[in-house]
């Protein structure tokens, strides 16, 4: 279970954060969607540990653990993923290598032995099945030349071969086409679980069309300002943001 | 004949800004004796296998060592270095020493469109207190051969050595070269070197240079495109950590129409130590049609580090396309967070975006198992970043 207590978080001296409190059971599907400048991706980032990104006030526990108090590197090794909105470009490392190093990683932190090369190609190949990526991707620099959609198909492969407990999606689903939304959802999907706690961040209804979401939260001015079921998602689509702005 | 110390380049000196000679102030430029078997013994064991195909020769101390050479190729001598005549300019100073002081030259010259393959290692073991190393290189390719010449610069561990190297390249008429440089010394020795690579029409000449090694080293390189539709590749990094100084003068003279010339750095200053690469293109009057592009760029990944890239342009012509770029930055913050949120540690994602910065050089390797090669040596000095990039 993820619980967020009152967090307070700020950037560059500014509050972005403004007291937060939502709790994602295990086995669950959250979907959280907001006004541009809300505060989605820092939380995102809050929750990944970026560095800039200060915590003021407030906890946030995943399995019990004090997700705060650990290193980035400490928390995707107890299995916090997040899948950036714009990933990075790493020419000089490529996929495959990162793949490895951040399978094998996890892998060390949970007692396990290291994955050799041909159980890791594998386990990749399958993966990559299911994302519809061409082995081709494995040897190119991390995002290097990938067009916006290609990027977000490797997040969500990198996702499916580090399975993630916590899997943080910051807009997954923008700039992407009808059938490329399609392949990330069905990546999404293949990873719910009972023990698996996922967030999507998104702006639109559409990603929400193809991974139904247990809860949906709409975060405005730095705070969670209404909760509901997946029939929300429908209402904001309709009705836009300002309803609930106006209220809050 | 001892040189005397006031006669060395100082930071007031145009091209020499960046180096720090203070180290040789007192030091003593006479050649040293002919290494006995116990430097052969020593030289030997730094070593790594040699390149299938490769003719290797070693050079100990400055002199030829033929217990750990091949026989000579064709076309090989070992000649008298008196006949070598240097400009008396100070960019010119350590040459001169290296003319005046060498044993000897190892003087190599290919037949007509004759291929040679040559690893040459130039290693230094005696300390400095007994003297310097002058390595002198003569190679010349005959008209339309080809040339793959590996150079490897070592030193013997925890010995302050002195290397004062000279090396003389020509290229004849549509001659190739593709030439593999590194220099990895002791991180107590004191490197120079100075490259004087003359190249006639047609010619191609690929070089790609490595240096991550001696507590301080400089190249002093002097290009010179003498004949017509020359091209020259020259790629560098140079790896600098605690207090070394990895300095870099490169002068490319256009002197012919339609000379190109495609110039890359890439250097990473770690800890406190200081890297500099100047690269100065000349286009000379009456070169038309000539290309020189230049991309320099710089990590500072220390606190204290310093990093300079100068790009120089001397341009006496109109019809002549020249580009020139240079960054002097830090590791980028958002490609070390990403790495982290994959679970990879600091320091091995820190040396991973270390060795992405460099792997376009290291890519540019153009002797394809010596690539491999060397692409793990530098990994090897820079533990989480496996040469992936360049294997696949």
């Amino acid at each position: 279970m993820l619980e967020i207590k009152d967090l307070h978080a700020t950037v560059a001296g500014r509050t972005v954060l403004n007291g937060i409190d939502l709790v994602v059971p295990a086995g669950e599907v959250h979907a959280i969607m907001g006004p541009n400048g809300s505060g989605k991706s820092t939380l995102s980032y809050v929750l990944a540990g970026r560095p800039g990104y200060e915590v003021t006030r407030g906890s946030v526990h995943w399995r019990g653990v004090d997700l705060l108090a650990l290193p980035p590197e400490e928390r995707a090794r107890a299995g916090v993923f997040l899948g950036f909105q714009y990933p990075v470009e790493i020419p000089g490392v490529n996929n495959v290598y990162l793949l490895k190093a951040a399978l094998n990683a996890a892998r060390k932190h949970r007692g396990l032995p290291e994955v050799d090369a041909f159980e890791f190609l594998n386990v990749v190949r399958d993966k990559m099945k299911l994302m519809q990526m061409d082995e081709a991707f494995l040897s190119r620099g991390v995002n290097e030349g990938f067009s916006g959609g290609e990027k977000k198909r490797n997040e969500i492969l990198q996702m499916l071969v580090l399975e993630p407990s916590l899997a943080l999606l910051d807009e997954t689903d923008s700039g992407l086409d009808i059938d490329a939304l399609k392949v990330v959802a069905q990546g999404v999907n293949t990873l719910r679980a009972a023990d698996r706690s996922i967030v999507l961040v998104t702006h639109y209804q559409r990603l929400l069309d193809h991974v139904a979401p247990d809860r949906v939260h709409v975060l405005a001015r730095g705070r969670i300002i209404r909760s509901g079921g997946p029939e929300l998602a429908h209402e904001l689509e309709a009705r836009g943001y300002d309803w609930l702005l106006g209220a809050a | 004949m001892s040189q005397s110390v006031s006669s060395l380049p100082s930071t007031r000196d145009e091209n020499w800004k960046y180096a720090s000679l203070r180290a040789l102030s007192n030091a003593r430029f006479d050649a040293l004796p002919t290494p006995d078997e116990g430097a052969i013994a020593r030289a030997a064991t730094l070593l790594t296998p040699r390149p299938d195909g490769f003719v290797r020769l070693v050079l100990v101390d400055g002199c030829f060592a033929p217990s750990l050479s091949d026989p000579l190729p064709r076309g090989a001598v070992r000649s008298n270095p008196s006949r070598i005549e240097t400009p008396d300019d100070v960019d010119h100073l350590f040459a001169t020493l290296n003319a005046r002081h060498a044993r000897e030259a190892l003087h190599v010259t290919t037949d007509r469109e004759a291929a040679l393959q040559l690893e040459i290692w130039c290693i230094s073991v005696s300390a400095q207190t007994d003297g310097a190393a002058h390595p002198l290189l003569r190679i010349e390719v005959g008209a339309g051969g080809q040339l793959d010449l590996v150079e490897r610069h070592a030193s013997a561990p925890d010995t302050p050595t002195l290397t004062n190297l000279a090396l003389y390249l020509t290229l004849a008429r549509d001659a190739q070269a593709r030439i593999v440089r590194t220099q990895a010394c002791d991180l107590r020795a004191q490197h120079q070197e100075t490259l004087q690579i003359d190249l006639q029409s047609g010619t191609r000449c690929e070089l790609v240079q490595i240096t991550d090694g001696a507590a301080h080293a400089r190249t002093t390189a002097f290009v010179r495109h003498i004949g017509r539709e020359s091209r020259l590749r020259w790629a560098s990094a140079a790896l600098g950590r605690g207090t070394q100084v990895q300095d870099a003068y490169v002068h490319v003279d256009h002197a012919a129409p339609g000379a190109r010339t495609e110039q890359f750095f890439r250097g990473i200053a770690n800890d406190r130590a200081r890297v500099a690469f100047n690269g100065h293109m000349k286009v000379a009057r009456g070169a038309t049609d000539c290309n020189s592009d230049q991309s320099l760029k710089c990590l500072l990944a220390g606190n204290d580090a310093e990093a300079d890239v100068r790009p120089q342009l001397e341009i006496h012509t109109d019809a002549v396309q020249a580009s020139h770029g240079a960054t002097v930055g830090k590791l980028d913050d958002t490609m070390k967070f990403y790495l982290l949120s994959r679970g990879l540690d600091p320091e091995v994602a820190e040396n991973l975006l270390k060795w992405a910065f460099i792997a376009d050089v290291i890519a540019r390797i153009p002797l394809p198992q010596i690539r491999t090669q060397l692409a793990r040596e530098v990994a090897s000095r820079m533990p989480g970043a496996p040469p992936f990039g360049v294997e696949s």
